[in-house]
């Protein structure tokens, strides 16, 4: 209960401290981090037969067994896709493309790898590639190149099987979706809960005897009575002391 | 015998006046048997004059003969409150060292049945004045004239000789002001009062917002 008491007593503090909070959650992610854009892009994986077709624009009316099989491996071989869009050689080729650099030296394919996202649609055969970067021009030449790239590696990966670039990657104006509302909301529960912390380690070191039973906790000694606080008697009472102490020293 | 008029509003707040009653039946009921009562604390300005002269009024208004004996002669807040229609202000120290008589430094006032001793005019070091005969002289004369002699004191981290007079006295009133005091500070106090082995009768809070 005394505890309550205490945190009744330090709210403005917590409030004030989840508004703190908050605020330099905003401008931590605002200001101090750069916001990040993410290019996107697109690749179709399809049989020889179908890309053939697709490509003839011709409607295919029986499939041979060769083309059956390639058929059953689709889903399996997307995913193998979507890994060698992901591989460390797929980032290693396009670093050298790009002479992409990081405060002057070569990127690592590592650091690269964690930029890039892929989505694969199976039934579809479309992978998505994402990139995302500080910079939404070198996002998207990412984008563009890692697809060709990894086109390019896929295709020679396996036969029968054929990748269309569906679409080139544009550089995003706006910067990736932030959820700034969770931000803030993050930065005020932080602070606040800082502040509960602060008010807690306070209560815990706090001997101060400010009630009756505090009084007694500490002292162990009965407490036989409470005088109230009153302006007026020891306004008065002081006043008249500290008179009588100038005329002492005069 | 000098007459003095306490300089104090006879008016108080309403809980004010409850919260003294309080405490007035408190000591009643709790130390019938102690006479000589010492008003302590362990810092200055906790508002032990104001208590002792406050308890004084309404013991006196219950009936009680009662003496106040102002023994802060370091810092005395009760000489700041009384005033003597004439002549000079003599008062424990005076008669400690031996310049005066009991009968010349006793004070009647304003208040029917309560009388006070100021602190006095002399300026001996009090320490030595409370381990002197006397002091046990003037309280055993004070007790068989006085119901209740209750003693103001030193605040106890200006000197000992609050634990000194409470070696004298039969019980000690703590008085600490709300929110002024740390639990830990008082440890030092307490013991102060330990070895003098003056029974601690009870703690006064004063200025409770």
């Amino acid at each position: 209960m005394d505890y309550l008491r205490a945190v009744g007593r330090g709210l403005p503090l917590v409030l004030l401290a989840a508004a703190i909070g908050a605020l330099s959650a905003y401008l931590i992610f605002e200001k101090l981090i750069p916001p990040s854009f993410t290019a996107m892009t697109s690749i179709l994986i399809s049989t020889e037969a179908e890309g053939d077709d697709a490509a003839a624009g011709q409607v295919v009316i029986g499939v041979s067994e060769e083309a059956a099989a390639r058929e059953a491996l689709m889903p399996e071989f997307i995913k193998e896709s979507a890994d060698v869009i992901r591989s460390r050689e797929a980032s290693e080729a396009v670093i050298g493309r790009l002479q992409l650099k990081v405060d002057g030296t070569p990127m690592k394919a590592s650091s690269l790898q964690r930029l890039i996202s892929t989505e694969a649609d199976e039934s579809a055969g479309i992978i998505t590639i994402r990139v995302k970067d500080t910079d939404a021009q070198r996002a998207a030449d990412i984008a563009n190149v890692l697809r060709e790239t990894a086109a390019g590696m896929i295709e020679s990966s396996a036969s029968g099987f054929h990748v269309t670039q569906l679409e080139q990657a544009e550089a995003p104006l706006d910067p990736a979706e932030d959820n700034q509302m969770l931000r803030l909301l993050i930065g005020a529960l932080i602070g606040a809960a800082a502040a509960l912390l602060i008010l807690t380690l306070i209560f815990l070191g706090d001997d101060v005897i400010r009630t009756s039973r505090d009084a007694e906790r500490m002292l162990g000694a009965e407490v036989i009575a409470v005088i109230p606080y009153s302006k007026s008697e020891s306004t008065a009472f002081e006043e008249k002391k500290k008179k009588r102490g100038r005329r002492k020293t005069s | 015998m000098k007459r003095a008029r306490l300089l104090l509003d006879r008016e108080m707040p309403y809980e004010v006046e409850t919260a003294y009653q309080t405490l007035r039946a408190n000591l009643i009921f709790e130390c019938s048997e102690k006479q000589t009562i010492g008003i302590i604390s362990a810092k200055r300005e906790e508002g032990k004059s104001l208590v002792a002269m406050r308890l004084g009024i309404s013991l006196a208004k219950a009936g009680r003969k009662v003496l106040l004996l102002d023994a802060d002669l370091r810092n005395s807040a009760m000489q700041a409150h009384i005033s003597v229609d004439s002549g000079p202000l003599r008062g424990t120290s005076d008669f400690l060292s031996g310049q005066c008589t009991v009968e010349d430094v006793i004070c009647s006032t304003d208040v029917p049945g309560l009388y006070l001793i100021p602190a006095g005019t002399c300026e001996g070091d009090p320490g030595i004045l409370f381990e002197n005969a006397r002091c046990r002289e003037l309280l055993g004369i004070l007790k068989k004239v006085f119901d209740l002699i209750l003693v103001d004191t030193t605040a106890l981290e200006t000197a000992v000789d609050a634990a000194v007079v409470a070696r004298r006295c039969d019980g000690a009133l703590l008085i600490t002001e709300s929110g002024r005091n740390r639990g830990r500070d008082m440890a030092d106090p307490l013991q102060l009062l330990m070895r003098s082995r003056c029974p601690l009768i009870g703690v006064v809070l004063t200025k409770q917002p």
